[in-house]
């Protein structure tokens, strides 16, 4: 009697279990970014952390820590192998690196200069690349 | 006695029917990648025309609406299109440019969450478009129907299964 109603609990136990795992489905979270990233969009993706953090030490009144890497733009290899092409990356390119300049020289107006630093890049991004527009916008100070 | 025994070997036979199905479903489950938030889920999901139904009495809504992908980015995968229904599609970008598509995800299925908004581009705006665009009288009277267009622009997360 004992042995039968353990024999009929381990088998109650086994098929509420199989039928539970049965409707377990697997899960991942997948990198953000899938598909191969241009030198270019990974330099861009560093210039924003860099940016979000020169944001906050201006917003702090901090010292700015430059990230130095910003005239690798004339350099790095983009996405759209044509983009350099008509001359127009290059001039945006030199104005924002003037931009960064000014910025980095000056001790006045801080947040002016850096409002315009982020400025020539929504310029260049309207006319070349619009898909991160809005997120540029966002790291205006207001 | 007999009867609870007779009882055992039915519950165990069904056991063992149980996973001989289990088998057959794992053979057909699929693994779900998940993209921008990461502890984003299908419940509460809503089917395209689901969608389109609230959208015609709201311009916005938060949702999680669920839809077949039929065209991604072919550059990075900044954007992508999901069916509606036969009919109607709706563009889709992600959150602060933070996480983008696989190149190949057409054809997948998609839960996207985040605000969808419709607009609509009314027939006098249309031929207006036209005719600045300098379009033939034949091409401005073909308007006859208001523009619809769906879009979520900064969705939160994506699940493809």
């Amino acid at each position: 009697m004992k042995l039968s109603l353990k024999i009929l609990g381990g088998c109650i136990i086994a098929s509420s279990f199989f039928s539970c795992s049965s409707e377990q489905k697997e899960s991942k979270q997948s990198t953000n970014f899938p598909n191969k990233d241009s030198e270019l969009a990974l330099l861009m993706r560093e210039l924003v952390a860099n940016t979000e953090q020169i944001k906050a030490q201006i917003i702090n009144n901090e010292e700015i820590e430059f990230f130095l890497k910003f005239e690798e733009l004339h350099t790095s290899n983009p996405t759209d192998a044509n983009v350099r092409d008509d001359g127009r990356f290059t001039s945006f390119a030199d104005n924002y690196i003037y931009s960064v300049k000014e910025l980095i020289n000056s001790n006045e107006d801080k947040t002016g200069l850096y409002n315009n630093m982020i400025q020539a890049c929504v310029n260049c991004h309207q006319q070349i690349c619009p898909g991160p527009v809005k997120r540029i916008k966002k790291l205006h100070i207001r | 006695m007999k009867k609870i025994v007779l009882l055992s070997v039915v519950l165990f036979a069904f056991a063992c029917n149980n996973n001989q199905k289990t088998e057959e479903v794992k053979e057909q489950e699929v693994t779900i990648q998940k993209f921008g938030d990461e502890n984003i889920t299908g419940e509460g999901v809503i089917s395209g025309e689901e969608l389109m139904a609230i959208l015609s009495h709201e311009d916005s809504a938060q949702v999680k609406v669920e839809g077949t992908i039929n065209a991604v980015c072919q550059k990075k995968g900044c954007w992508m299109e999901v069916d509606l229904d036969e009919n109607n599609q709706m563009l889709v970008r992600f959150l602060d440019y933070g996480f983008f598509m696989p190149l190949d995800a057409a054809g997948t299925t998609a839960i996207i969450e985040g605000v969808a908004k419709v607009d609509t581009l009314s027939v006098a705006w249309l031929k207006h478009q036209l005719e600045d665009a300098e379009a033939t009288q034949e091409e401005i009277d073909a308007i006859t129907e208001p523009e619809i267009s769906y879009s979520i622009e900064e969705a939160t997360g994506v699940i493809l299964k």
